[in-house]
C-alpha cells in the first residue's frame, strides 16, 4: 500500500465536490483550469480514480517473465565442437554459430537481448506509473489541507453570491494542481513507450545457404 | 560433437523456441495494467502504450517462430549430410563385400 492508496479514499469527497462545482458553476473564463481541462480531457476525480487503479507490480511481473524467457534462450544447448569435416561441416559450423549468436550471442542485438530490452522498458513503465502515483499522492496531500479545500467544504455554495464565487475559484485551483500532474506525466510516459522495441530483429544468414545443393562434401575428421 | 548429438542439440533449441512463441503472449498483463480504460489523455496514453507493448510482444513471438524455422532448416541440412554419410558407408561396405566375394571366387 503506497501513499495514493491511503490518500485517494480520504480525498474522494473533496474531488467529487471539485467536479460537481466545476460542472454546475463553471469557472472564470480566464482561469487556467480551462486550458488544463482541455489538455487532459478529464476531471480531477476521474483522473485520480484512474491513477489509483494503476498497479506497477503487474508490469514488473511481466518484465520478470520476459527476463526468464531471455535466460532460457541463453541456456539453450547449441552444437559447438564437431568431429566431422568438409564443406557441409564448414557450412554447418557457420550457420550454427550465426543462429547461436542471433539467439543469445554477445553481439549488441540478439533475441535474448530484445527480450531483456523489452523487460527494461516495462520496468521503466512501472517506474513511470509509480512516479505518477507518488506525484498524484503529493498533489492530493497539498490540496486536502489547502485553503481552497476548506472553502469548498464550507456550505453553502449553490446560492450564488460571494460564497459561490469563492467555491468556484477553489475548485478550479484544486483542479489545476491535480491536472498539471497528469499533463507532465503523460509527456514523460510517451517518451517511455517510444523505447519499447516493437520491430522484429532481422537475421543475417551466413553464405552459402545450402552447400549440399552445390556439390558440398562431408568427411569424418 | 557427433552428427547425432548436433541434431539433438538443434532439436532442443528449436523446441525451446517453439514453446517460447506459444508462451510469450501469456506474459501479457492485459490492457488494464497499462491504464487503457483511463479517462481523457491518460487513457489515450495507456492505449498507445498497450498497442506498442502488444506489437513488441508479437514481434518477440514472431522472432522465436522464425528462428525455430531456421534451426529446423539446419536440422534438415545436417540430416541430408548424415544421409549422405550413411549412403557412403553402405557403398563402402557393399564394395568391400563385392571385392571379397570376387577375391574368393578367384582363389
Amino acid at each position: 500500500m503506497d501513499a495514493l492508496d491511503r490518500l485517494a479514499p480520504v480525498a474522494r469527497q473533496l474531488l467529487a465536490e471539485v467536479d460537481s462545482t466545476l460542472a454546475t458553476l463553471g469557472a472564470p473564463a480566464t482561469h487556467p483550469v480551462w486550458r488544463a481541462l482541455g489538455s487532459v480531457a478529464a476531471t480531477p476525480a476521474a483522473v485520480v480514480r484512474s491513477v489509483a487503479e494503476l498497479r506497477p507490480a503487474l508490469l514488473r511481473a511481466a518484465a520478470t517473465g520476459l527476463r526468464e524467457q531471455a535466460q532460457s534462450y541463453a541456456q539453450a544447448s547449441a552444437p559447438t565442437d564437431q568431429y566431422w569435416a568438409g564443406a557441409a561441416a564448414t557450412h554447418f559450423a557457420a550457420t550454427a554459430s550465426a543462429l547461436r549468436e542471433h539467439l543469445a550471442g554477445d553481439r549488441p542485438e540478439s533475441l535474448a537481448g530484445r527480450l531483456r530490452d523489452q523487460a527494461s522498458c516495462l520496468d521503466n513503465l512501472a517506474d513511470w506509473q509509480q512516479a505518477l502515483r507518488d506525484d498524484v499522492a503529493r498533489a492530493l496531500g497539498t490540496v486536502i489541507s489547502s485553503r481552497q479545500a476548506a472553502t469548498l467544504r464550507s456550505p453553502p455554495v449553490r446560492g450564488g453570491g460571494p460564497d459561490a464565487l469563492a467555491a468556484v475559484l477553489a475548485a478550479a485551483d484544486i483542479a489545476v494542481v491535480l491536472l498539471a500532474v497528469v499533463e507532465d506525466a503523460v509527456v514523460a510516459g510517451r517518451e517511455v513507450l517510444r523505447t519499447i522495441p516493437a520491430d522484429e530483429l532481422p537475421f543475417q544468414p551466413p553464405i552459402p545457404s545450402d552447400p549440399l545443393a552445390h556439390g558440398g562434401t562431408i568427411r569424418l575428421a | 560433437m557427433t552428427l547425432a548429438e548436433a541434431v539433438a542439440a538443434l532439436h532442443a533449441s528449436a523446441d525451446l523456441l517453439g514453446e517460447a512463441a506459444q508462451k510469450l503472449p501469456t506474459i501479457d498483463p492485459g490492457p488494464a495494467a497499462f491504464g487503457t480504460d483511463g479517462p481523457g489523455v491518460l487513457g489515450e496514453a495507456g492505449r498507445e502504450t498497450y498497442l506498442r507493448w502488444q506489437s513488441a510482444l508479437d514481434a518477440r513471438a514472431r522472432e522465436a517462430r522464425s528462428h525455430a524455422a531456421r534451426i529446423w532448416d539446419l536440422v534438415e541440412v545436417v540430416g541430408r549430410a548424415a544421409g549422405g554419410l550413411a549412403e557412403a558407408d553402405e557403398q563402402a561396405v557393399r564394395a568391400h563385400r563385392d571385392g571379397s566375394a570376387q577375391d574368393g571366387a578367384e582363389s
